[in-house]
């Protein structure tokens, strides 16, 4: 990110922070639960262990700029 | 534009010899022609393409929010980072639609992967207002709301993260739908917050977006969260008796109304509810902690901000989008990201990947998310009572486009702006229907219900629209 | 006086049939991206979704240990970005982990040793990496392949219990059919944890992390060249680093990777499009009764019943033969005469044809019958033997072996007798002989009514019958 960009984003954080402190005023809220999901869904099941899905890597890759040997190419990664 | 109309009047030309690849060809000539004024589209497809079906949707065209994943085709998301993407897999939205036979015109335009509410951050450019072009449409589901807007199609799919059908659909005068979280399957559509994103839908009624809703819900084994199938059609339900019916609005959201153009809303809005009381709905004024209501936009935008970051991580140029060079993959990845996101979308992911540090969880992400439920748990408690919530969709009419930066942070707390991030919240279905018009550009009032109550919302905001067209 | 202290995360690929969060194929395939769908490349718009069978196997192997099961499924985002990483963070568990608070004990130097577990959790395996001059490939057969990691605490002391700890928890693992976990195949890999400190300290030294080992050798060989190096660097008044170091086969070395300044913070969260899935007590319940009885305990068994404790190791290293073993003794037959046949004959045999004990002829029934036959001195135990090896090179029962080879032994009194009067009538002067006294000639009669017999004259019994009849003479 460019200097300029960096002053936009210093003024959104004393933004932020502001924001925090109206969430941080609420009262009690250290007695709920964090909310993950809009509703608990009862209904929810695990899949069965079963093979319904592939994918030819020719097409898999077909949006990839740098293809080799039916395998996406990058530069060597340092371990 | 010769073939005009909603998906019921145009199955009936359909039905009596009108071919549908006709309508199709003139919704693509003047699709390209609006085009160039509205920016509405970013691929407009030039094939006509129907499957066999006995769907009510058969040859009818409509517009799918670019951020759909359809095979074969481009699915931009809007952004740099995708610019030349073909998915090689259906959205599951998409797939249904082709098993109905219904005729897709083209992919509409979007705030840059869905992250905003203006309808200018698009990579394609701005989209524009139908009403006035010196206006924004709303976003980010823009394209959408305009192509129903400027009648090229009768429905159109968009996707609501925050307010991103429901806004843009007051902003531009038409029907603006969020069904139940999990009602319609998620599958193949590009996400920006997972725990607030839903499918939406545009059309010009409450009937068209209930026979879209019939076709598009269902379990989906391919979303863990869809909700279990019910039997029941929405769209034949729509004209049940409503007498009676409890509905409450917020008295601080509507005390909070300011400006000019937000007086003359809420003006509207209680003409509205008035009409509404006379014709045998209840509707009652409700109290609500104001706190909670200011902290709405604060926790949308942590847990949006969040999990956007996290979604939008897979963008890193090796298995498609653009690549940057590198001499390391940490180096590609960084180039490509850089060059791949306008600035507004990169602030988003600083500050998102900020809120998930670990040091900053319980501050900011946690608390936003108990907040999330401190709202949901009293709404859910209304929503014993009352059978839905009935306000003003926006505090006034779609803002003039100015040079101003958009989509930025800022310290307004509209509460009368942001009210609509609730029924992302409690994953409600929401409705907006046009209301009435200030300085000629429409306004729109929105319904929301209790979770899985789809059919009620829909009923009711049926009796709501042919109401308030019965006195217009 | 450095003590080295060592603790364990031991990554284990499941036996699925599909991989952890896509339904596409989980199997071991050396030709890249093979086996792959939208989900394993995170393509905007896929969800996860979580396979049963998985989460079942995990729940196996965390009940096993004795952990304690969190009564719903819950996975995590972590987020970090690497080039193996296709959605830019990895499904885990952090919230909710499948396991927590277990243990294992396991024996060293006839000493139970408890290995307390800290954690186990699962989650999706990343891609591989092909490393080529300037380049690399990356292969995605492995990203989304079902991952449990076992995190120890810091037990160990040395390798030595650290490798009996992996070798009974590598057998649970097959026993619970939970992996093949095979280390070719990359399929159980070990991080080491190691550090050094005086046995008056109170506190933990810095450790080093030693990543992604994939034998169980070369662990061993880890453990002792970082104590060694860990040791010179203190004994030398250094400082040890903490850092991230990586075991160099070929060398016999570890090498530093990257130094850890301060953890990484993988920014985890909930995954939200993974609603909360219950497990109730009746899932968990069926998992707690598909837990076989686990070596640890059937070792003990067999070394109550009489076996020796090198045999009961042997016997119970893979289920297989244990099963085997257990069917012999569940027919009747003594604990010590079935773990010999089975432990030198069988498994020997079971080394030579590359056979696993599945796949011979000889089932445990045949063998308890050639053991009853050798009990009542139908056959001697040398024929025995013979009986067993033909039964497993010729595919026929012991009965069939006996009868065609006509090994049955003559324990009829009368037959017998009627053999040593032979032998004595035929051999007058030896008889004198023996009767002048010599009585150490004893041995060549009995050979020559053994021989008289084809061999199949009951030895102790011919022996009782000459010695009643030289008696007589």
């Amino acid at each position: 990110m460019e200097e300029k960009e960096y002053e936009t984003l210093q003024q959104e954080f004393e933004v932020l922070l502001k924001q925090v402190e109206l969430i941080d005023n609420i009262k009690d809220i250290k007695k709920y639960e964090p909310m993950n999901y809009p509703f608990p869904l009862e209904s929810a099941y695990l899949r069965e262990d079963e093979v319904t899905m592939s994918l030819g890597s020719e097409e898999a890759f077909r949006n990839s700029k740098d293809v080799e040997a039916n395998s996406v190419k990058v530069p060597k990664v340092v371990e | 534009m010769k073939y005009k109309g909603s998906i019921t009047e145009l199955r009936n030309l359909i039905d009596s010899g009108v071919s549908s690849e006709e309508i199709f060809k003139d919704v693509i000539e003047n699709a390209y022609e609006t085009n160039k004024t509205y920016n509405e589209f970013v691929t407009i497809i030039d094939k006509y393409n129907s499957m066999e079906s006995d769907s009510i949707l058969k040859g009818i065209p409509y517009s799918l929010k670019d951020n759909f994943s359809t095979k074969d085709i481009l699915t931009t998301g809007s952004s740099n980072i995708l610019k030349d993407y073909v998915p090689v897999f259906d959205s599951t939205v998409y797939r249904k639609l082709k098993e109905s036979g219904a005729v897709l015109v083209g992919k509409t335009t979007l705030d840059e992967l869905a992250m905003g509410g203006s309808g200018l951050t698009a990579h394609t450019g701005k989209v524009y207002n139908p009403f006035d072009i010196t206006r924004i449409p709303g976003g980010s589901s823009a394209g959408s709301a305009v192509s129903v807007a400027l009648g090229l199609v009768p429905f159109s799919i968009g996707s609501d993260t925050g307010d991103s059908v429901r806004k843009p659909a007051s902003y531009c005068g038409v029907v603006g739908f969020k069904p139940t979280y999990g009602r319609i399957s998620r599958w193949g559509l590009f996400p920006f917050a997972s725990s607030l994103d839903h499918v939406g839908i545009f059309a010009r009624n409450v009937r068209d977006v209930s026979i879209v809703t019939d076709t598009l819900k269902g379990f989906d084994s391919l979303d863990m969260t869809t909700l279990p199938n019910e039997d029941i059609k929405y769209s034949d339900n729509l004209d049940n008796d409503v007498s009676g019916k409890k509905l409450f609005y917020i008295k601080e959201i509507i005390e909070s109304a300011n400006k000019e153009d937000t007086k003359e809303t809420i003006k509207i809005f209680k003409e509205t509810i008035e009409k509404l009381r006379n014709k045998g709905i209840v509707i009652e004024e409700v109290g609500f902690d104001k706190s909670l209501l200011e902290a709405i936009y604060p926790v949308y935008f942590i847990i949006s901000c969040a999990e956007a970051t996290s979604n939008n991580s897979n963008l890193t140029g090796f298995i498609f989008g653009p690549r940057e060079s590198g001499k390391t993959p940490e180096e590609v990845m960084k180039n490509t990201r850089t060059k791949g996101f306008t600035e507004m979308i990169k602030r988003r992911f600083v500050i998102g990947s900020y809120i998930l540090q670990r040091e900053n969880q319980e501050k900011l992400f946690l608390n936003a998310k108990r907040v999330r439920r401190m709202i949901v748990e009293k709404i859910n408690e209304l929503f014993k009572e009352y059978d839905g919530l009935i306000l003003p969709a926006s505090g006034g009419v779609a803002p003039k486009i100015t040079n101003e930066e958009v989509d930025k942070l800022d310290d307004n707390f509209l509460i009368l702006e942001n009210h609509l991030c609730i029924g992302n919240f409690g994953g409600y279905p929401s409705i907006t229907l046009p209301m009435g018009y200030v300085e000629n550009m429409p306004v729109g009032i929105n319904l929301t219900c209790a979770a899985k109550e789809d059919g009620v919302c829909l009923n009711i905001a049926k009796f709501i629209d042919d109401n308030i067209k019965e006195v217009k | 006086m450095y003590k080295a202290v060592i603790g364990l995360e031991v990554h284990c690929e499941l036996k699925t049939k599909s991989k952890m969060f896509s339904p596409s194929l989980n199997e071991y395939n050396p030709s890249p991206n093979q086996n792959i769908s939208v989900i394993d490349l995170a393509f905007p718009g896929i969800l996860p979704l979580p396979n049963k069978e998985a989460i079942r196997k995990a729940i196996k192997l965390s009940l096993a240990l004795n952990c304690e099961v969190p009564n719903e499924v819950m996975f995590d985002r972590k987020n970090y970005y690497y080039a193996d990483l296709p959605k830019g963070y990895q499904l885990t568990q952090m919230t909710k982990p499948f396991g927590k608070n277990g243990y294992l004990d396991i024996n060293v130097q006839d000493k139970i040793k408890r290995v307390t577990i800290h954690q186990l959790h699962l989650e999706e395996d990343s891609a591989s990496l092909d490393h080529h001059d300037g380049y690399s490939l990356i292969d995605y057969n492995r990203a989304g392949i079902p991952l449990v990691e076992i995190v120890t605490d810091p037990v160990f002391n040395n390798e030595n219990e650290v490798i009996e700890f992996l070798e009974n928890l590598r057998s649970i693992i097959k026993y619970c059919d939970i992996s093949d976990a095979s280390s070719d195949k990359g399929e159980l890999r070990v991080d080491v944890n190691i550090s050094m400190m005086k046995e008056t300290d109170t506190e933990l030294g810095i450790r080093a992390e030693i990543k992604n080992i994939n034998s169980f050798n070369s662990v061993k060989e880890t453990i002792l060249y970082e104590i060694k190096r860990q040791r010179e660097i203190l004994e030398g008044g250094g400082k040890v680093k903490q850092e991230t170091r990586r075991w160099v086969d070929e060398e016999k070395v570890t090498v530093g990777m990257r130094e850890k300044i301060e953890a990484v913070d993988y920014k985890y969260y909930v995954e939200p499009n993974i609603p909360v899935v219950k497990l109730d007590n009746e899932f968990i319940n069926e998992i707690k009764e598909s837990i076989p009885v686990l070596p640890q305990e059937r070792l003990q068994k067999y070394i109550s019943l009489g076996v020796m404790v090198k045999d009961a190791k042997t016997l119970v290293k893979t289920k297989e033969v244990s099963d085997y073993f257990e069917e012999t003794l569940r027919l009747g037959a003594d604990a010590k005469e079935a773990s010999n046949w089975i432990t030198t004959r069988i498994l020997g045999f079971m080394n030579t044809k590359n056979k696993t004990i599945n796949e011979i002829y000889t089932t445990p029934q045949m063998l308890v019958s050639l053991i009853n036959m050798i009990k009542s001195s139908k056959i001697s135990t040398q024929q025995g033997k013979e009986v067993l090896e033909l039964s497993l090179t010729e595919e026929k029962t012991p009965e069939e072996i006996v009868k065609e080879k006509g090994m049955e032994q003559i324990s009829d009194d009368n037959v017998i007798r009627e053999l040593v009067n032979k032998v004595l009538d035929e051999n007058k002067a030896q008889v004198d002989t023996y009767k002048g006294g010599k009585t150490n000639i004893v041995g060549f009669f009995v050979g020559q009514i053994l021989k008289a017999s084809g061999g199949k004259a009951n030895p102790s019994t011919t022996n009782k019958i000459l010695m009643e009849e030289l008696e007589k003479r």
